[in-house]
């Protein structure tokens, strides 16, 4: 038990954690191993949120600012997926130059994440979680999106011959289930896809942006 | 349906009006008083809001075991919230006789 009081922040086990430990002692004999330890884990988590997951100002100024950015770029993807798809739907699989582009897009917001995150001053862990958030905000609501296009214009987006041809091979009952059993697999593979890229682009820009903060410093002491 | 009888941190304030208690006495205490089995986590996630909050502190260790006292400010939450909590059960157990 010993090692899910290790799951609490460093500075709450110095107070706390020596009374805790006693405590879990004290009720083993009378209490289920499995409901103690679901409950210290519930616990540690609790502790995290009270104590903002010991981020520091900038940490959270730099999260902020991700997720303000994911927003702004999840209402772009929207209304060109809700364009492409619906208003001037093409039956033609032309599509790879608007999705290589949403691509680009989304990869330079989560790259300006980091870099917007230098000047706030935040750590690797706040430029690490500020893509992550950003990244993983942008995948599932792109995909929400997708759910809701796909499934309020079921009658336009079924006659695209991607899905046609998607949907014969699937087996699936109906075009409905084909299009949100692919959805489901969309979700997931945006949503972790674009977390964990956007924690390495938020990095890259962060080294970019402090890099760019030294030289400017250097350049303006020397000038002076 | 089960309804949930109130949040950790009402019930150790309730405990600890009748007295300083380090956390099995409390867990023991609330088990009795409100029939609710308070984990070990649990416990200490509410302590250490109460605590930041002032309206417990921790007296002085007895071996690992630290007793926690409710403060005035603790009291007067407590009475607030329990009497709210009073005036709300009066109100709707008045109406759920008329209602049956």
């Amino acid at each position: 038990m010993k090692w899910l009081i290790r799951l609490y922040p460093a500075r709450w086990r110095e107070r706390y954690g020596g009374e805790l430990e006693q405590l879990v002692r004290d009720l083993r004999p009378s209490r289920s191993t499995a409901g103690i330890a679901l409950d210290l884990v519930k616990g540690a988590f609790d502790v995290h949120v009270q104590q903002g997951i010991g981020l520091q100002v900038g940490d959270r100024k730099a999260i902020k600012r991700g997720m303000v950015i994911a927003g702004a770029v999840w209402l772009g993807l929207s209304a060109e997926i809700f364009v492409v798809n619906v208003v001037l739907p093409s039956q033609s699989d032309d599509e790879l130059l608007s999705v290589l582009a949403s691509y680009l897009c989304i990869f330079a917001a989560l790259f300006l994440t980091g870099l917007l995150a230098a000047p706030a001053d935040a750590s690797l862990k706040g430029h690490l979680l500020a893509g992550l958030v950003a990244g993983s905000m942008i995948g599932a609501l792109t995909a929400a999106t997708f759910a809701v296009v796909d499934n309020v214009w079921l009658d336009i987006v079924a006659l695209q011959q991607s899905k046609i041809e998607g949907f014969a091979q699937s087996g699936a009952g109906s075009m409905r289930e084909f299009i949100n059993k692919g959805l489901v697999g969309l979700a997931v593979f945006l949503t972790v896809g674009l977390g964990v890229g956007g924690a390495i682009l938020s990095w890259a820009g962060g080294v970019v942006g402090r890099h760019g903060r030294l030289t400017g410093t250097t350049v303006a002491s020397t000038s002076t | 349906m089960e309804a949930r009888f109130a949040e950790p941190s009402v019930l150790i304030l309730a405990s600890l009006s009748s007295g300083p208690k380090h956390g099995y006495a409390l867990i023991k205490d609330i088990e009795e008083m409100a029939g609710a089995r308070l984990g070990p986590g649990t416990l200490y996630g509410a302590l250490t809001r109460l605590e930041r909050g002032g309206l417990v502190e921790a007296l002085p260790a007895q071996d690992r075991r630290r007793p926690y006292r409710i403060t005035p400010a603790g009291a007067a939450a407590a009475r607030a919230y329990l009497e709210h909590v009073q005036r709300v059960a009066v109100v709707g157990l008045k109406r759920l006789e008329a209602y049956s």
